[in-house]
């Protein structure tokens, strides 16, 4: 029970990006952030579940 | 004093060490590091200084102020701050601290990434220079995609070999070596 509530809680961290985002100035100049890095996020999140649940069941 | 490596499967510390630190990281960028600016000004500044060097190196004619790099008579680019990596930075950090491995190759992979990742981004610099020279009307995906390019590879191969290596004992401790 406790592994569900913790994981939960941290993929709900995932949203603090959105959280803390703010609008941009008025015709401030163009923001262009590196892109994907969500996917990147989601693509190292999943090779580790991997290894750690390969491991485990050894 | 609760144990929280056994109330926790290492499935979830990961998750909660992983999360924990990317958020950390976040909140301490975006509300200390970016409104000071001075860490992210140096890095744009010197990488932009670099990719300038490297391409009057290879022959190409290079005008650079501040943080603008252009090749000359051809549109700039400027690296603002928040775009030149430094949350790429975290994201592979976090990954390194929070997956289950020994101190000292935990260190070297953070070094060694970081020290990579800086190069990736100076070649990344020099490469919108060209992009504005030889293709400035792909300039939006040439920017969105670059990081699919010099980055993501460099850090999930990294990953990997941290996944792989954090379990063994021979690359870094010399056994291999000794038992020859």
């Amino acid at each position: 029970m406790s592994n569900k509530i913790a994981q939960i809680i941290v993929l709900s961290l995932t949203l603090i990006t959105i959280i803390t985002a703010q609008p941009a100035f008025p015709g401030g100049p163009d923001q262009a952030p590196i892109g994907g890095l969500g996917l990147l996020a989601a693509a190292g999140g999943a090779m580790a579940l991997k290894k750690l649940y390969d491991k485990h069941k050894k | 004093m609760i144990n929280i490596k056994s109330r926790f499967s290492p499935l979830t510390l990961f998750l909660l060490k992983a999360g924990g630190v990317y958020a950390a990281w976040l909140l301490i960028y975006d509300f200390f590091i970016l409104p000071d600016g001075r860490i992210d000004t140096w890095l744009s500044m010197t990488s932009v200084k670099l990719a300038a060097a490297g391409l009057s190196f290879a022959g190409w004619e290079i005008e650079t102020a501040g943080r603008f790099i252009a090749c000359v008579g051809n549109r700039g680019v400027e690296i603002q701050n928040g775009c030149n990596g430094m949350d790429l930075l975290g994201l592979y950090a976090g990954f390194i601290i929070a997956y289950p491995g020994d101190l000292k190759k935990r260190a070297i992979f953070m070094a060694g990434g970081i020290g990579l990742l800086f190069i990736a981004n100076v070649l990344r610099i020099a490469f919108f220079a060209l992009s504005n020279l030889y293709f400035p009307q792909h300039w939006d995906p040439v920017h969105y995609y670059s990081s699919y390019v010099f980055f993501y590879p460099i850090v999930l191969t990294f990953w990997y070999l941290w996944t792989t290596v954090s379990d063994r004992n021979d690359i870094f401790s010399g056994a291999s070596l000794l038992s020859a």
